[in-house]
């Protein structure tokens, strides 16, 4: 009995699925950032991992990831092929990658697969929900106080809205907006006054804000 | 008596080593996922799509980061005993690993579009289809999908003249369920050979 009648292709047909292994190197090279792929965004980034230390190429040794939960600070470690969710409202940040705080109406989900070869860079997969253009969804980036995480600013981005193209200029608008007026890093709380902010991409950092990248 | 309990803001899912689920699949926050492991040297699974051109077999790759679109019919032999069509995009990841292959679907629970399942039955020998029934994901959740499809999948094993293609006459082998821990014999037997 034969099982199905198949189509036999060396590759898969592009005119019927374009792009259908993102890890292929041709595709990979697009997800460097994020890109939409259907009702996701992927991004699909290529670090040296030892054990649980991850190196990125432009940001040095990056530090376990950190959310903020009911009871404070909470340490996620890397670890090889463990699927991470940091679920929808949860802040998040990636000390020296990311100088906000990150606040997704999605769920975005991380995995790291092992490299080609011991010594090549591993596949970090980052996923998160597409917000569709008649949906309410955003994500904001926001400040909390070093000492008391007070809320000290926060901008909100509708992404359902807006799209993801326009997020990373108005996520540089809002770091460069806290960083303008040292009252917005003045804690109301307790008065400490916290470090210059920084986007995710060091290409746009300002001398002073690459100085607060390698802070905090 | 109440207890005091915090909200859930972050999901750590191993995928292999003592860790990993038992089960095929957990529901974590709005999202579906499966996983499964194979040592090194066994057999890989193969993943398959339906499409109007025919079946299309994902090639074997070391690693393989692939997307089947929501409404596409899929299947991963030897996991899934049916062709289902889910509501919304199914991400498909599968990696060699030190020690050999980790699979993983997700399926994100959050696009309002994705109500339903369809699992369904074609003939092995000439693509009829056999049997199709619906599940409404979106009101039983993952229980609910894996219940059903399980009783759905008895209920087509005893049901010989509903296997028996009614355009080329071949018997379609009995089915399985999402869960091997699931399977009585008959699906065991059958998981092994398709």
């Amino acid at each position: 009995m034969m099982y199905y009648a198949e189509i036999s292709v060396p590759e898969r047909l592009d005119a019927l699925l374009n792009d259908w292994d993102l890890l292929d190197d041709r595709v990979v090279k697009k997800l460097t950032t994020f890109k939409d792929v259907g009702e996701n965004v992927v991004g699909v980034r290529r670090r040296m991992v030892d054990g649980n230390t991850v190196f990125d190429p432009l940001k040095g040794v990056l530090p376990e990831s950190v959310e903020i939960g009911p009871s404070g600070l909470v340490q996620q470690t890397h670890e090889m092929l463990s699927l991470r969710i940091t679920v929808a409202g949860a802040p998040h940040r990636v000390p020296h990658s990311m100088g906000f705080w990150h606040i997704n109406d999605v769920d975005e989900l991380y995995l790291t697969l092992p490299p080609p070869k011991p010594g090549e860079p591993a596949y970090f997969l980052v996923i998160m929900g597409n917000p569709k253009p008649s949906g309410n969804e955003g994500e904001s980036w926001a400040q909390y106080c070093r000492v008391c995480l007070t809320m000290l600013h926060e901008h909100y981005y509708k992404t359902s809205q807006l799209g993801l193209d326009g997020h990373w200029r108005a996520n540089l608008a809002a770091i460069r907006e806290f960083n303008s007026d040292v009252k917005f890093r003045t804690c109301p709380e307790c008065g400490h006054v916290n470090p210059l902010a920084y986007v995710w991409n060091t290409a746009k950092d300002t001398p002073e804000e690459a100085l607060a990248r390698q802070d905090w | 008596m109440s207890t005091k309990s915090e909200p859930i803001t972050n999901y750590r899912i191993p995928l292999v080593g003592p860790e990993a689920s038992p089960l095929s699949w957990q529901e974590a926050s709005r999202n579906l996922i499966w996983n499964a492991r194979h040592p090194a040297g066994a057999p890989r699974f193969g993943m398959v799509e339906l499409l109007p051109e025919g079946v299309v077999r994902l090639p074997d790759r070391d690693r393989i980061f692939h997307v089947v679109p929501a409404g596409r019919p899929h299947r991963i032999e030897h996991a899934f005993g049916f062709w289902r069509t889910c509501g919304a995009d199914a991400l498909y990841v599968a990696s060699n690993y030190a020690d050999g292959v980790v699979y993983m679907m997700v399926i994100s629970t959050s696009p309002q579009s994705y109500q339903s399942d369809k699992l369904h039955w074609t003939c092995l020998g000439c693509g009829h289809e056999l049997h199709a029934l619906e599940i409404p994901t979106r009101r039983v959740h993952l229980r609910g999908l894996v219940e059903r499809s399980l009783a759905a999948v008895r209920a087509f094993n005893a049901d010989v003249p509903g296997r028996t293609c009614p355009k080329c006459g071949a018997v379609h082998p009995p089915a399985y369920g999402f869960e091997p821990g699931d399977d009585d014999d008959d699906e065991r037997t059958a998981r092994a050979n398709w």
